[in-house]
């Protein structure tokens, strides 16, 4: 019993142990954040990986692509629609785009998409804001910018079809709580979803003439916009606005083409944010027929006779769910095969080389490298605050050794009265206990609620100077930072604290029980 | 039973002190009768401590051995002398020894939780308050209870010691110069609560250098050259 009661007893009255608990306290909050947001961090770099790729990759990594991939997509349908879901081929280059009038331009990647198709292989169509709120509104095809106007009582009106598909999701989703700012009030600009440029002389509809007709695409959240001190996106760029993309397509050999760079007017049809910056700062999704032939990759009749297959960068698979993903793998593998070698129709020379080079791997496999550098990342910072950590076991050590040597009459005067060496050694090791279970409980709740916040924080303080933040949609590739916080995880770095506090507390431990107590009466 | 509760014999003890060991105790012998309150004087420096160090199993002796209550003390192992100290031995020493995060209460009731595990405790809690109370009383410090001990004078301080050392009912009581850091006032207070105590039948063996305080022992020792030179 005077085991507890001293160790409870030391823990109130020697506020020396207090920094021993700060210690402990702040190395588990340090812990419990770094696991989480690294964590974090990997599972939304997996989460998405899976989100935005599909199940199944196939291509060959060259921006001039792969011919037959309608035929492959055709066989597999064909051949194992119990393991296919669904197939779409995509197109990747890059190129330029410019803001209409304006003199804004910015590198983009080009991805070349069937709109509807795509959606049904990965999770890019949650990622659509227009889409949301205006579902079925959304569409490659050649379009005419929409115009906000007013009514008859002054209130804003989007075109009745806008209006029509955003009824559509209001009715779905009734207590929705961003409805409440769309409020629409008489006289005032139309407040949202979205940004619809407004007309004052006219109802609301599409104006322009035949040759304003221009095709939608999809740009990157992260290209057109940027957020304002709260976090909120400013989206600046009306829907429907005029975009120019500028690509530069690629011979079938894989040489710039003659005939030089391809200019296209645009207008803004939705925007995509998937929460990957290097995608959403980068990518802007036109759609596949188009964009294949800006970039020459349709089929043609070469020259000098014959002709060439129309080329994909990539075909993506979504797998039935259910199915293992390594033996869909190894089975479109096959398919892959048994399809090259089954096909009877002419290739050229460029068509064998860019076929030989085709692979089939799964989303992991497509991101291995990346992932397992962050998964490396992980153990190694984790490893570093560890280390870092173990300063709290020394400071432990430290603290409790100045307390054994404080208190090495009163130990003598417990061993007077009966107490064994072992019992006085325990006093110390449940001093370490308390001070590791404390420090455990403190910084696990900060560390928690820190992770919680971290975003709240962050805005906080970028609301207060812009260079303040701290985590860089840049650098970092997610615009959020990660904050779930995993309880086994939490509870390992909790378990740990204590047995650290109790290493501290270990040789000071050993050495109040070791204390002779007639040396300890003569002590002064 | 045997009328002799404590036999001390042919103690030897040195201490290592620069390339010669300091011989403190050179065969010191001694006898305690149950109920015997015993004074054990000599000079400063001459072993009293160490000897009653050793009776009371604080300590090791190089060589001979102490009988306590029929059992050779030093034969047995280390559990024995720890229970011997807890049930059996009281110690008062000459500065209080209280531990300081403990109030006056907490300090008498503390050798009753040695030996008791925290259901144990739970058990016997109130028994052992009550009985802490009572010594408390007997050392007139029922109105101190809740002090901590640097807010106690020296006489208050030692009477708590003496209620810690008395709270499991000692067979044996050692006194190491419970008057010496005292004045002598409050060291005749504290003298007269020895006195009462062995007038109730408590055995005690005390240490003193000085020679007043060694009358009011039945019997007076004297310690030099580190043997008993008269018993």
């Amino acid at each position: 019993m005077y085991r507890l009661f001293l160790t409870l007893r030391y823990l109130r009255k020697r506020r020396i142990a207090i920094f021993a608990v700060i210690s402990v306290w702040l190395c588990v909050a340090m812990e419990v954040i770094v696991i989480s947001v690294m964590g974090g961090f990997l599972d939304t770099l997996k989460e998405r990986s899976r989100g935005l790729l599909s199940d199944i990759v196939v291509d060959n990594a060259s921006l001039v692509g792969f011919p037959l991939y309608q035929e492959f997509i055709d066989h597999l349908n064909r051949e194992i629609p119990d393991l296919v879901a669904a197939a779409t081929p995509v197109i990747y280059n890059y190129g330029i785009v410019r803001v209409g009038s304006e003199s804004f331009t910015k590198p983009v990647r080009m991805v070349g998409i069937r709109l509807d198709e795509y959606k049904r292989v990965n999770d890019f169509g949650n990622s659509l804001f227009y889409d949301k709120y205006y579902p079925g509104t959304t569409t490659f095809n050649p379009q005419l910018q929409p115009f906000a106007s007013y009514s008859d009582n002054e209130i804003p009106k989007l075109p009745p079809d806008m209006e029509a598909a955003f009824e559509r999701w209001r009715s779905a989703n009734p207590n929705a709580p961003e409805l409440e700012k769309w409020e629409r009030r008489a006289g005032y600009r139309f407040p949202g979803p979205g940004a619809y440029e407004s007309i004052h002389d006219r109802p609301p509809g599409y104006y322009g003439e035949e040759e304003d007709f221009a095709p939608g695409v999809i740009a990157g959240v992260n290209i057109l916009y940027h957020r304002d001190r709260s976090g909120e996106i400013v989206r600046e760029v009306w829907r429907g606005h005029q975009l120019v993309l500028t690509v530069m397509p690629l011979t079938h050999g894989g040489n710039l083409s003659a005939e030089g760079a391809t200019m296209s007017v645009v207008r803004l049809a939705d925007d995509s944010r998937t929460r990957v910056y290097e995608i959403d700062s980068m990518c802007v999704y036109i759609d596949f027929n188009r964009l294949q032939e800006w970039l020459a990759m349709a089929p043609a009749e070469l020259e000098y006779g014959g002709f060439t297959h129309a080329r994909a960068s990539q075909v993506l698979v979504s797998l039935v769910d259910g199915v293992d993903l390594k033996t869909a793998r190894e089975r479109v593998e096959l398919e892959w095969q048994q399809f090259l070698l089954g096909w009877e129709g002419p290739l050229t020379g460029e068509d064998i080389d860019q076929l030989s080079v085709v692979m089939v791997e799964t989303w992991e496999e497509r991101q291995v490298q990346f992932i397992a550098a962050v998964e490396k990342e992980k153990i190694l910072v984790t490893l570093l605050f560890g280390v870092i950590s173990l300063v709290a076991v020394v400071l432990i050590g430290c603290i409790f050794w100045m307390i054994v040597y404080q208190k090495t009459r009163d130990i003598g005067v417990i061993k007077s009265v009966g107490a064994s060496s072992g019992g006085v050694a325990m006093v110390f090791v449940g001093f370490g206990v308390a001070v590791g279970v404390l420090g455990a409980i403190l910084g696990t709740t900060t560390g928690t609620v820190f992770v919680w916040y971290i975003n709240d924080i962050q805005d906080f303080l970028v609301s207060i100077h812009p260079q303040l933040r701290v985590w860089s949609p840049d650098v970092y590739t997610f615009d959020r930072i990660p904050n779930v916080v995993k309880v086994p995880e939490v509870a390992w770095i909790s378990v740990v604290a204590v047995a650290a506090s109790i290493l501290g507390a270990l040789i000071p431990a050993t050495i109040a029980g070791r204390v002779w107590p007639v040396a300890a009466l003569r002590y002064e | 039973m045997s009328s002799f509760l404590l036999k001390a014999d042919s103690i030897q003890k040195s201490y290592p002190m620069g390339a010669e060991p300091l011989k403190v105790l050179r065969g010191a012998s001694l006898t305690v009768r149950r109920g015997e309150f015993v004074a054990i004087m000599g000079a400063s420096g001459s072993g009293k401590s160490t000897l009653l160090h050793i009776v009371g199993a604080l300590d090791v002796p190089d060589a001979g051995r102490v009988v306590f209550d029929g059992d050779d003390v030093f034969e047995r192992p280390t559990r024995f002398r720890e229970r011997m100290r807890c049930e059996h031995v009281g110690f008062v020493f000459q500065f209080y020894h209280l531990l300081p995060e403990l109030n006056v209460l907490e300090n008498v009731l503390f050798p009753r939780m040695v030996r008791k595990s925290v259901l144990g405790w739970l058990g016997e809690r109130a028994e052992a308050r009550r009985s802490a109370c009572e010594v408390l009383e007997q050392v007139q410090l029922s109105h101190r209870v809740n002090h901590r001990p640097n807010e106690l004078s020296g006489g208050e301080r030692q009477r708590v010691a003496i209620a810690r050392a008395l709270v499991n009912q000692p067979q044996l009581l050692l006194a190491d110069e419970p008057t010496g850091n005292l004045d002598a006032r409050i060291g005749k207070g504290i003298l007269d609560l020895l006195c009462g105590l062995h007038d109730r039948g408590q055995t005690i063996v005390m240490v003193t250098h000085d020679s007043r305080t060694a009358a009011r022992a039945d019997r007076c020792v004297i310690l030099a050259e580190g043997r008993i030179k008269t018993d």
